[in-house]
């Protein structure tokens, strides 16, 4: 389990589709609207650039979600009708609904064994990291600032409070410890949240049940989150973030990384789940971006400079 | 010593890997305030021990650290004697660790996520003593009668 913060995202962006070496993290984030900018090999405006980085995020995740899922088949047969023929980003979609169900009826079918337990967890952490991707997506557009950005944004917001919705149900209704019996209580209390999930699965995206009824039924709801608000500033966010990672590297070490995730990766009973463990449990997987971060801004601003 | 049991006298090859383990060692140890009297006499011990007592008080650069690498024959294990001992009490990596022990690996053309790996293992060595701690803590004095 690794986590990437915003700045190696756009790193590895750039790096994809070669543009590392002329265009930097600070210019995609920070630059003004309109600023001309080198970007593969070519002069353009950053506002360009910022939109194809973020087209090109959010379909490679799109893409590597649907390749790596092994029963897309199975998907396409229960899902909305005209899934093969809908681009990449709404079959990323179906493959989250498909994989939420099965989950939370895994989870509730009598006995949690380890393997059920894992796909949990796996797919919690693809849901945080998918969700960090899609707001640095939203960053982009937002500061590219151009009009056909606004259904793509749309879109994707609506995605992103599916995401979250998931990720809060199977959180909701099922037991976060593997190799233990499950209640016929627990499966009870399980069951319209797979109904729900699988009816969605029927459903063109993003058709939904009526919000209030959702909440009232099922206790979720992620259309009041605060950064889906019309009136939310995606860029002004990212940026903020961006600041916070190279002012204050070892920041990042902090409430991303919930260490009580760590405890049920390697199955700790709570009694063995000291302080000093959970302590340790927040060092590991901290390497890698640890040393980007304190060796990349420096580079980043040297390449400022040497721009001015 | 940190690669093998006896001192290489008589194996230049071993010997090297030694001496710039030792260096990499004293180095690291002037990163931090964590080296206690204790880690600083076993410091000049091996120091001693090679033939080389100066060198515990040496100013070493990491510069020329970097430069010796090309002479170590087994880069991973070297790095994980750096990453055990970086870790050492409290599974604590500072700033200038994490920045010395990334450009070590990249000399070494090893993967950052190998290095990671490595570090994440030895952590987990340290959860699992804590662990076993916390389970046996009221009969840790009698340890010995089921030792293996």
């Amino acid at each position: 389990m690794s986590f990437q913060t915003e700045i190696e995202i756009l790193q590895n962006v750039l790096s994809e589709k070669n543009a590392e070496d002329a265009l930097t993290v600070l210019e995609v984030v920070f630059a003004p609207r309109n600023r001309t900018v080198h970007f593969q090999n070519y002069e353009t405006n950053i506002d360009t650039a910022r939109v194809e980085l973020a087209d090109y995020l959010e379909k490679s995740a799109a893409q590597k979600t649907v390749q790596n899922e092994k029963n897309f088949s199975k998907i396409i047969q229960s899902s909305f009708k005209n899934l093969p023929s809908e681009p990449v980003y709404f079959q990323e979609y179906y493959c989250w609904l498909y994989n939420a169900a099965e989950i939370i009826k895994n989870m509730n079918d009598g006995y949690i064994s380890q393997a059920d337990f894992s796909t949990r967890q796996n797919f919690l952490t693809e849901t945080y990291a998918r969700e960090k991707e899609i707001l640095v997506c939203l960053g982009l557009y937002d500061a590219s600032g151009q009009a056909n950005t606004s259904t793509k944004s749309a879109a994707l917001i609506k995605k992103l409070i599916k995401l979250r919705e998931m990720r809060t149900a199977v959180e909701l209704v099922t037991l976060d410890e593997p190799e233990r019996e499950v209640s016929k209580e627990n499966y009870e209390k399980a069951l319209p949240y797979y109904k729900y999930f699988k009816g969605l699965a029927k459903l063109p995206f993003p058709f939904d049940l009526n919000q209030e009824q959702k909440e009232e039924d099922l206790g979720i709801n992620h259309f009041k989150d605060s950064d889906v608000q019309p009136d939310f500033k995606f860029k002004d966010a990212l940026q903020n973030k961006v600041l916070d990672i190279i002012q204050n590297p070892s920041a990042y070490l902090k409430p991303d990384f919930d260490p009580n995730k760590y405890k049920n990766i390697i199955y700790i009973s709570s009694k063995e789940f000291s302080d000093k463990v959970k302590d340790l449990a927040l060092r590991r997987q901290t390497f890698c971006v640890k040393y980007a971060l304190l060796e990349k801004p420096e580079k980043l601003l040297d390449n400022l400079k040497g721009e001015n | 010593m940190f690669f093998s049991k006896s001192d290489n006298k008589d194996n230049p090859t071993a010997y090297l890997q030694e001496f710039i383990c030792l260096q990499a060692l004293i180095f690291m140890a002037a990163l931090t305030d964590k080296p206690t009297e204790a880690y600083q006499a076993a410091l000049e011990a091996c120091a001693k021990n090679l033939h080389q007592p100066e060198l515990a008080s040496a100013e070493i650069s990491e510069q020329c650290i970097l430069g010796s690498l090309q002479n170590i024959t087994k880069p991973l294990l070297f790095l994980k004697k750096l990453c055990q001992e970086a870790l050492e009490p409290d599974g604590v990596l500072n700033d200038a660790e994490v920045l010395f022990l990334g450009r070590v690996a990249r000399t070494l053309h090893i993967d950052l996520e190998r290095v990671e790996q490595i570090c994440d293992w030895l952590i987990d060595e340290k959860i699992l003593a804590e662990r076993a701690h916390l389970i046996f803590e009221s009969e840790e004095d009698d340890e010995h009668e089921f030792s293996n």
